[in-house]
């Protein structure tokens, strides 16, 4: 019994609660309290880790509560263990540097955007540490009925359709998972997922099949592969950039969390591996990495792109998550974390470069570097960082990915590992040469510029949103040189993804 | 030379169903041979010539036993039916004739690799790579799946008879060929799915081709996929319904594009809609067609019911392959009814006195050789309909064979139902004719598109290095997969349920591989 990973969910639900009434007593004070919320959240994370340190060392760390004290079988359980705690460190480190960044950036309708975003890193730490199905199902829907509304924030035609595209996929995959949600309940009269874990060999072969198929469809759309990617581009290009980072570096990884957490500890790998399924989901992530791949090769969009490189990369995560070996985790989850930090890192430098835009387009990126140098450079890392160039984290993480794919002897893999590297080395080489190019403004210029549109937004606070991106920067270059560091917390969570006994245990025996 | 026709002789072999296959093709040649007599009005020495060469060449590539006269027999059979097609435009002489001497080459290749690897005389070939490089060696010449563009231009054009000729028995000399490789036990899963594909997309084709000649050319495609489809299932019905597809095909192609050629020259063209009345004026002729679409489109008591019933049975039996073979059927049906449709419509404009004396008229004095070419065609039909065992020992074991006439009824009914709801909706199909389908415009096409990707489809701002020709190619090349995989939402939509259909189906997909 640990009362702070309650607290965890509890203070970020509390913050968004608390923010219009703030407004109404100062709308000034509103920026600290929101930084008081997610020091309290760093605080508590950081003071779980030094009180359990020894435990982490040991490999034995886990922590767990019961809400109103009913025992697992019957109550809501939350549960902490390696993967977990993994995941909410870097969840809460990543919604901790875009919060900052969003005082800078945000300048209108500022209360319900932190409203929504705070329910956001709720239902994130809440997915993460619940060890009840249903409980599961219940923050998804509350990420994707937030993460939506975010998305249609600018108010724009584009962004309003973007966001119920986003919905109508989202919400049928949420319809899809409370489907499968049920079917559990039905079959095996629990909901608690180290009950479900332990029972869950004993039905039948075509309920098995059935409750996997509906999981599956469900979280594929969430992530966006392949037969499901449509959705993606488009919200992650209309959306402010803080949001493109929540959903690319957050949102995205939580839905990994949910697939492993699923297909390993719930369902278990070997139910896939019975029906055969492990094969056609190892293919169709690697073929949905490579559409994401070839679509960003004619993107002239760079938001668009980078979504479209996402969809590329977690094609890439899930497949290697998929061989289900210790190297594959090793890679898949290094991947996860770099993937996370260059992203986020990549849309909040955009959110800087493209402000005196007129467009998200290709043709207006020109001169973009010479105006603003140092983030351009800052951009430019993080861009050589996502090919895979050697001193940075990217490089480190996509070298382990590529070692699994070797050891498995999967070389579709390997080549989609190569392949995505030398394709992002053409679509990324064309925008920084554009960055680079003279601006001559002509007569219709200026006339198109003033006459057309508005400028998109102009920046609230410069310094905030330049400084983040350094600070995004800062942390791919220093885990570039210093990747062993994962190495222990990598190393725990593979354990408890492994070790599905030990989980069951801890979680039923108390 | 005397040695040559001892071994030519000797290369003869009476056995399985070979003797049965060529007894057919003799009589199909008789039926065109006759059909040509009022057809063909210019040198027609030559072409009875031809005619005989054809018969005598096709004789010998169904029996023989030895690859060099294989081979021989086969180019002769080419050569022959190249120079009919003289009759009606020397550029399809020209055309025919280098397809098909590329596709010869491919077979030429597979039969020497064939002939290394230790198999002196045509049999059973157990190496799949083997199987799988003769298979392609036959694609041209039997219009598999892709290598089927041919087909619906050079069939379409040709002269009736030679149409007759060529869609009735030269394209299924290749599955004959195949009968004699492809072990019977194990079958071939590539021609499978080959075959499946070829239903499908040429029954699509079929469904949406105004001109009755191109549709019956693409129909010949689909029903090939039928027999592809059963030698690749491997097994003993497997194999008697392809023995028996490729004779109620024969038969029926035949009647067919005779008839199709009795059409043109009564009403002045072949786009199906304006055939008008034709029951009444043209009554022995409409009965051949609405039996030979009968058997195309699997009615029972027709030889087409027959094969198709066996190819079905000889599947792994389950919920999927009825569901399958139920729409396959379907399609067939959908096809060839909508002939028929067409054929019974009479929307003609009674009004005027003069048009209506003038289409009371027939334009074509119909003759006893063309009688008596339908005849043979639906005696045929009706024979191996209700015949199936046929003369020989070699298919006695269907006596015994349940055809499940009754089941046959139904699923006839089913799609009478289906295709008359939807004809009557969707005013039987009607869609624009092609424009002139020919293979010049194939390779205009396919030029294009070569030099389309190096062309800049989408306006840039400047020319730098990146935007060269090379990462134009890369640019258009993904900009057209883009474009191919981003549908509108509601397919986009689609792809949730087909996605768990196929999950839930992945193990009996699965297996099949």
């Amino acid at each position: 019994m640990d009362i702070k990973i309650l607290f965890l969910i509890l203070v970020p639900l509390g913050t968004a609660f608390l923010i219009p009434f703030i407004d109404l007593i100062n709308a000034k004070l509103r920026r600290f309290f929101v930084l008081l919320g997610i020091l309290l959240e760093s605080y508590l994370i950081i003071s779980i880790i030094i009180n359990n340190f020894q435990s982490l060392r040991e490999g034995e760390f886990f922590l767990q509560y019961y809400l109103g004290g009913w025992q697992p079988p019957l109550g809501i359980t939350l549960a902490m263990d390696g993967l977990s705690l993994l995941f909410a460190v870097i969840t809460a480190l990543s919604l901790f540097l875009i919060v900052i960044y969003s005082i800078g950036y945000i300048g209108h309708h500022e209360g319900k955007y932190y409203v929504l975003y705070f329910l956001i890193t709720a239902a994130s730490m809440g997915v993460v540490l619940t060890a009840d199905i249903f409980n599961i199902y219940v923050f998804i829907e509350m990420l994707t009925i937030t993460s939506g509304a975010l998305i249609g924030f600018k108010r724009s035609q584009e962004a309003s359709a973007a966001a119920i595209k986003y919905l109508i996929y989202n919400v049928l995959a949420g319809l899809l998972f409370f489907l499968g949600v049920l079917l559990i309940y039905f079959n095996l009269g629990t909901l608690n997922m180290a009950d479900i874990s332990q029972n869950f060999a004993s039905l039948e072969s075509g309920i098995q099949l059935f409750i996997s198929a509906i999981f599956l469809t469900a979280i594929l759309i969430k992530m966006g592969i392949f037969p499901f990617l449509f959705w993606l581009p488009k919200s992650y290009d209309t959306a402010p950039s803080p949001v493109t980072a929540v959903l690319s570096g957050v949102l995205s990884k939580i839905y990994l969390y949910i697939f492993i957490r699923i297909f390993w500890t719930v369902i278990g790998f070997e139910t896939l591996v019975a029906l055969n399924l492990n094969v056609l989901l190892l293919n169709l992530a690697l073929f949905s990495s490579f559409l994401g791949h070839v679509f960003a090769l004619q993107s002239n969009n760079i938001k668009r792109l980078l979504g479209y490189s996402s969809i590329g990369h977690i094609g890439m995560i899930l497949a290697v998550i998929m061989l289900n070996t210790d190297a594959g985790f090793y890679g898949g989850l290094l991947h996860i974390i770099s993937h996370m930090f260059m992203k986020a890192g990549l849309f909040v430098a955009c959110g800087y470069l493209l402000q005196y835009t007129r467009s998200h387009a290709y043709r207006d990126f020109k001169g973009v570097g010479l105006r603003n140098r140092s983030v351009f450079i800052a951009f430019i890392v993080l861009l050589l960082s996502m090919i895979g160039m050697p001193p940075l984290l990217g490089f480190a993480s996509k070298w382990y990915v590529l070692m699994a794919f070797l050891e498995a002897r999967s070389y579709f893999g390997a080549f989609i590992v190569i392949f995505g590297s030398l394709t992002a080395v053409i679509y990324y080489l064309r925008y920084i040469a554009k960055g680079f190019e003279e601006v001559k403004l002509t007569e219709a210029d200026l006339r198109e510029e003033i006459y057309s549109r508005p400028l998109l937004s102009v920046l609230y606070r410069e310094k905030i949103v330049s400084f983040i991106t350094y600070a995004y920067t800062a942390i791919i270059v220093g885990f570039g040189l210093a990747f062993r560091f994962f190495d222990l917390p990598l190393r725990m969570s593979i354990d408890s993804i492994m070790n599905v006994e030990r989980y069951i245990e801890l979680v039923l025996g108390g | 030379m005397a040695v040559i026709w001892q071994q030519f002789l000797a290369s003869f072999q009476f056995d399985s169903f070979f003797p049965l296959l060529a007894e057919v093709g003799v009589i199909l040649t008789l039926m065109t041979a006759l059909a040509a007599w009022n057809y063909i009005k210019e040198n027609k020495f030559w072409y009875y010539a031809l005619t005989l060469v054809y018969l005598l060449s096709t004789l010998a590539v169904v029996l023989t036993n030895d690859w060099f006269f294989f081979l021989f027999a086969w180019e002769m059979v080419t050569l022959s039916t190249t120079f009919m097609l003289a009759w009606s435009d020397w550029k399809l002489v020209r055309q025919y004739f280098v397809i098909q001497f590329s596709g010869s080459s491919i077979l030429l290749f597979g039969v020497l690799a064939a002939n290394a690897f230790g198999y002196p005389e045509i049999g059973v070939i157990d190496s799949v790579p083997l199987q799988f490089l003769l298979i392609m060696g036959i694609g041209m010449k039997s219009g598999l799946f892709l290598f089927h563009f041919w087909l619906p231009p050079i069939h379409s054009e040709a002269p009736a008879p030679v149409s007759a000729i060529l869609s009735g028995w030269v394209v299924k000399l290749g599955y004959i060929f195949l009968l004699k490789i492809i072990p019977m036990e194990t079958g071939n899963t590539f021609l499978f799915l080959l075959g499946l594909v070829m239903i499908v997309y040429a029954g699509w084709q079929a469904l949406r081709s105004a001109d009755l000649k191109i549709m019956l050319a693409y129909s010949t495609v689909s029903q090939l996929g039928f027999i592809a489809l059963a030698i690749g299932t491997g097994g003993q019905y497997a194999f008697y319904g392809a023995v028996l597809h490729i004779i109620a095909h024969g038969f029926a192609k035949t009647t067919l594009f005779i008839s199709s050629g009795i059409w043109q020259r009564e009403y002045g063209t072949r786009i199906i809609y304006d055939f008008k009345d034709t029951v009444s004026r043209r009554p022995i002729t409409s009965a051949a067609a609405i039996l030979s679409f009968a058997s195309l489109g699997a009615v029972v008591f027709t030889a087409g019911y027959n094969s198709k019933y066996l190819i079905k049975s000889a599947q792994t039996p389950g919920l999927l392959t009825a569901a399958v073979f139920f729409l396959l059927g379907l399609l067939s049906f959908l096809y060839a009814g909508r002939v028929l449709y067409w054929l019974f419509v009479k929307d003609q404009d009674y009004s005027n006195f003069i048009a209506d004396l003038k289409q009371g008229f027939n334009h074509y004095q119909i003759y006893t050789q063309d009688v008596l070419a339908l005849m043979i065609g639906m005696l045929g039909i009706i024979v191996v309909g209700f015949w199936p065992e046929m003369p020989g020992e070699i298919l006695s074991s269907l006596v015994q064979k349940d055809f499940h006439l009754l089941s046959g009824l139904r699923d006839t009914l089913i799609y009478l139902g289906i295709s008359a709801y939807l004809f009557y909706n969707k005013t039987g199909f009607r869609v624009e004719a092609r424009g002139n389908l020919s293979l010049e415009n194939y390779l205009q096409l396919f030029l294009n598109f070569l030099y389309g990707l190096s062309r800049k489809s989408v306006k840039f701002d400047t020319e730098k290095i990146f935007e060269t020709f090379f990462y134009n190619a890369i640019f258009n090349a993904s900009k057209k997969l883009h474009d191919f995989v981003y549908q509108d939402f509601t397919i986009q939509l689609l792809w949730i349920p087909i996605f768990m259909t196929i999950l839930l189906l992945w193990q009996q997909i699965y297996s099949y591989f």
